[in-house]
């Protein structure tokens, strides 16, 4: 059977709009490398955003903006999958069948409105001089929340307290992490 | 029997949804200067409970006026699991935001209500396509402008309702000075 993959960018506005055909349509899609640079780059913006309003208050150097982008990236590229996988075992642990590339991929899309919003505040920040990292960035990883939830539900045949409790854990996870590294 | 389940699944749904609204309230009118002031507090739980009964109600009479056939077919309980199901998914929200808060010493509580209610609005429209067997549209429309207008209104309202604790406060202490 041959499967229509829509484009990323497609997926990407899809898991903002309508996540649940989204994440249908990118569990039998084959582009998951570009799944994981969503999430590397949904998050690098993010913190980005987070230097660069601490860099206009006179509190960061231009080369803390810097390490904070490619901690941003890294955090995004590496951890959200890392995470992924602590996820797929729950859910393998709830009988689900879906494997872990599948796991990563919904997962580290989840991500695509935080990207959208990373983009935006981005622009505001740089053409405006705008404080734009809890109005954009928190804005976005907190709208990240619901395709997530989604995502969870439908690998776990519609489990919602399962995939509530796991957004849950996760999004307090990533909101203290990001406090952390934005006070280092 | 059957019914016996739906109401015990029910039970912790519903818990969970006013455990969230009330998290809502309490973050949303929390003074930074006054971290537990019990008028603060208490206000903020009323109105959050208040807001999640309105959301509750009027997703269900939408949905309810909306899906009148598959309401026939397949009955209200299914509409009303589709509704609560969905506003299960504040949770995440208030539990952030009450960390946002409390520990971090943030307000984003517009933000996170807004995110909140628009994702309990969205998930209610999947949850309503799961019942009925097919997507449609209308639902999503329906429930995304529901949560919309009640986002808005909430966030909008903090403006006109932010001073209401601190009016009874000050009733309240002239009435207890002149019953001494």
């Amino acid at each position: 059977m041959e499967h229509n993959n829509p484009s990323i960018l497609k997926t990407v506005f899809g898991m903002m709009m309508n996540p649940s055909s989204a994440i249908k349509q990118s569990l039998s899609g084959a582009k998951r490398f570009l799944s994981i640079l969503v999430s590397g780059l949904a998050f690098g913006l993010f913190f980005l955003q987070t230097g660069l309003d601490l860099y206009k208050t006179g509190q960061k150097s231009l080369q803390f903006v810097a390490f904070l982008s490619v901690a941003g990236f890294l955090y995004g590229f590496m951890l959200i999958p890392i995470l992924a996988f602590f996820i797929w075992i729950i859910l393998k642990i709830a009988k689900s069948r879906d494997s872990l590339p599948q796991v990563i991929s919904t997962f580290c899309l989840s991500y695509s409105g935080t990207l959208v919003y990373g983009l935006l505040g981005f622009i505001f920040s740089i053409a405006l001089g705008w404080k734009t990292s809890v109005a954009f960035g928190v804005t976005g990883v907190l709208w990240a929340i619901g395709p997530m939830i989604v995502g969870i539900r439908e690998m776990t045949n519609g489990k919602n307290g399962l995939s509530v409790s796991i957004a849950t854990i996760i999004s307090a996870f990533v909101l203290l992490s990001w406090s952390i590294l934005g006070n280092l | 029997m059957l019914q016996e389940i739906s109401t015990k699944s029910k039970r912790p749904n519903r818990l969970i949804q006013r455990f969230s609204f009330i998290l809502f309230g309490i973050c949303a009118f929390y003074n930074p200067v006054d971290k537990w002031n019990p008028y603060n507090i208490l206000f903020g739980i009323l109105i959050g409970l208040l807001f999640g009964f309105l959301l509750r109600l009027f997703l269900n009479s939408l949905l309810n006026l909306f899906n009148r056939k598959s309401v026939k077919e397949k009955g209200k309980t299914n509409l009303r699991r589709a509704v609560n199901s969905g506003l299960l998914f504040t949770l995440p929200f208030a539990i952030m935001l009450t960390i946002a808060t409390f520990y971090l010493n943030w307000s984003v509580a517009r933000e996170c209500i807004c995110a909140g209610v628009m994702a309990a609005g969205t998930a209610a429209a999947i949850e309503m396509t799961n019942i009925k067997g097919k997507q449609q549209i209308r639902d999503t429309i329906v429930t995304s402008l529901v949560s919309f207008l009640f986002s808005f209104l909430w966030t909008s309202s903090f403006v006109y309702i932010a001073s209401v604790p601190s009016v009874i406060q000050g009733a309240v202490t002239v009435v207890m000075a002149n019953m001494k």
